[in-house]
């Protein structure tokens, strides 16, 4: 499992931050998690536009982004991340609310690299977040810088 | 020559069925009168004189004869011409009637004794006039035919339209014309337009009214995306909190009924409940609780905005500067609290319904205080002017404005700028929107981050014609869920 990599989870909602944080640490993803509340904390925290703490050039990130929130909303940082250079290779996981295939679509031209609806229950979304252990198991997370 | 030998060769043929007359004539006397020599003389004097007035009676029958055919064919020729269907004109070059049948003087309406020497002229209509001098003017000049079309004035009736027809005669002096009545023609034609005209102007109304139609679809759809938005991210949000926190809750109370049946000692079963206890069952019902209310605050709203868009309304002239006054003063305190000012220019009047007029400025006045940069005073500005056939009236502020790519955003279902400003649901706009849509109304706006918004909405102006008026009224009684 990739130890180094770095969580970033974009949730507005503070108890889908606890539950997700929870669940991942249950199956296994024991690897740093650093929380933004909209997309704009996240926007500013990728491409340093802000005033608070800016990614590192070296370190390997994985996006966990949900798609509805405030100021910016997830697709918007999704489409300002895969027009970066640099970022364009970041893994980013969808969490969202909804299987609409519309939104499923759209995420997936985007390259997502996985669409995780967030299950009502608590031992459904463990479970969904499965699919991020396996990610970071089976897939190097790239550096930011893309040269992987 | 021929012509001069004909008229003798009539006469010797005139004398000799003369002298064949006067021979049966003798015959028969000379049966009864003796033979004489100066009787011979003087009878032949008298044959003579037979002859020339046998001849005389004869010239005279001719005569007779001939005068009854050239009054025959007089009487033909006046009937032709005066009873001809068209009128007949003959004018000089100054237009002045040198002579006229008797259809033509009753086109005009006039006795035709009255008409020589009258300008032709004098009998159209002035808006003709000018038309007719310039034909005129042609028809001397070309010396071919020429026609036109013209208005003539009939004393006390409706004007009659006249199809003309004229050519100069060879000597140049004057001109012969032609004049037919087409007034009949002419109505035709102006029926035919003005049916046209009913038609387009029905087909006008026609797209007015499905242009009118397509955009309320348009709005309905609009607002039905809107809606499954809401569904499926908004409403789902809280129920994924309320039952993920509900399944933590059951473990914890599993692991506190595991704790209770396998600990016997008190305070080590204490130290085991006390973290279950003091922080994650807490938590979760807090998250719960939270959760919750939330999911009925979201349900409370959507319902609001689905009562705005099928509450009736009344629509009526409304004088917006004691209702916008009003509202100012109920916001006085939050005013205050914010240390800013609000400008009220004078407002023109609109047509709408009193009620939700005054809920678009309430809610866009909350907005401007909610968004005010702290960082200056804040300074709020309602004006309004006349544009047309609606009313445009803005509030402006001198806030934090809203970025180019979410000015389309803010008027969604539950969509908030910032979450961290105030405690509203993200109703407010999508509010405005609505009831706006169903007032014949529009918003649209115009930002710039760090200087300030205007927030601009249109309502039909107080002067709107009643029609249409009624219409949306109609239809707003109408009206049903959206």
């Amino acid at each position: 499992m990739n130890e180094d990599a770095v969580i970033l989870l974009a949730e507005d909602d503070d108890g889908h931050a606890t539950l997700t944080r929870m669940a991942l640490r249950e199956v296994g993803v024991n690897n740093e998690i650093i929380r933004f509340r909209d997309g704009q904390e996240t926007v500013d925290f990728l491409f340093g536009s802000g005033q608070g703490p800016s990614r590192e050039a070296d370190a390997h990130y994985l996006l966990l982004l949900d798609l509805r929130m405030p100021k910016v909303d997830g697709i918007a940082v999704f489409r300002r991340i895969r027009q970066d250079e640099q970022l364009r290779r970041m893994p980013v996981v969808v969490l969202s609310t909804t299987d609409n295939p519309h939104e499923i679509e759209t995420c997936k031209n985007l390259h997502c690299s996985r669409y995780i609806v967030k299950a009502a229950g608590y031992k459904a979304l463990a479970e969904a977040l499965e699919q991020v252990r396996l990610l970071l198991e089976h897939r190097q997370a790239p550096r930011t810088t893309g040269q992987n | 020559m021929k012509k001069d030998t004909k008229p003798s060769a009539e006469a010797a043929e005139l004398r000799r069925r003369a002298e064949q007359r006067l021979r049966e004539k003798q015959t028969s006397q000379r049966s009864k009168v003796g033979d004489q020599s100066t009787a011979e003389r003087t009878q032949r004097l008298v044959h003579e004189l037979q002859v020339h007035q046998i001849e005389l009676e004869m010239q005279n029958e001719e005569l007779q004869q001939a005068r009854a055919e050239a009054e025959a064919i007089l009487g033909q020729y006046t009937d032709l011409y005066d009873f001809a269907p068209v009128g007949y004109f003959t004018l000089d070059r100054d237009g002045a009637i040198r002579g006229a049948n008797l259809t033509g003087a009753r086109l005009l309406g006039v006795d035709r004794s009255g008409l020589v020497n009258r300008r032709f002229g004098l009998f159209v209509s002035a808006d003709s006039r000018p038309a007719f001098n310039a034909f005129l003017k042609k028809v001397f000049e070309s010396q071919a035919k020429e026609t036109c079309e013209l208005a003539l004035r009939k004393e006390a009736n409706d004007p009659l339209w006249a199809h003309i027809e004229a050519a100069a005669t060879q000597d140049g002096q004057a001109c012969r014309a032609a004049v037919m009545d087409i007034t009949g023609r002419k109505r035709a034609e102006a029926e035919v337009q003005a049916a046209q005209e009913k038609l387009s102007a029905e087909q006008r109304r026609g797209q007015r009214r499905l242009k009118k139609v397509i955009r309320e679809l348009e709005h309905r759809n609009r607002d039905l995306q809107d809606f499954v938005h809401a569904a499926s991210h908004d409403l789902r949000a809280p129920l994924v909190n309320i039952r993920g926190f509900g399944d933590l809750l059951g473990s914890a109370c599993q692991r506190a009924r595991t704790a209770v049946a396998s600990t016997q000692d008190g305070e080590s079963l204490r130290a085991g409940l006390r973290p279950l206890l003091d922080e994650e069952i807490p938590e979760s019902l807090g998250y719960i609780r939270t959760s919750s209310s939330k999911m009925d605050a979201l349900l409370t709203g959507l319902l609001n905005v689905s009562r705005i868009g099928s509450a009736a309304l009344t629509i009526e002239q409304l004088d917006l500067n004691k209702m916008v006054a009003e509202i100012v003063k109920s916001t006085e305190f939050s005013v205050e609290q914010a240390g800013a000012t609000v400008q009220v220019d004078a407002l023109p009047p609109c047509r709408g319904d009193a009620t939700q007029v005054g809920q678009v400025f309430s809610n866009l006045l909350d907005n401007a205080l909610k968004y005010l940069d702290p960082t200056r005073p804040g300074a709020i500005r309602v004006s309004g002017y006349q544009k047309r056939n609606e009313v445009v009236y803005c509030v402006e502020d001198n806030g934090i404005g809203i970025d180019a790519e979410h000015q389309d955003a803010i008027f969604g279902l539950f969509h908030r700028l910032d979450p961290d400003r105030g405690s509203g649901l993200g109703l407010g706009l999508t509010i405005v929107r609505r009831s706006l849509d169903r007032q014949d109304g529009k918003i649209w706006l115009e930002s710039t981050p760090n200087q300030g918004s205007k927030f601009f909405f249109s309502l039909p102006s107080a002067q709107f014609s009643e029609s249409a008026l009624s219409k949306l009224h109609r239809q707003s009684k109408t009206a049903v869920r959206p």
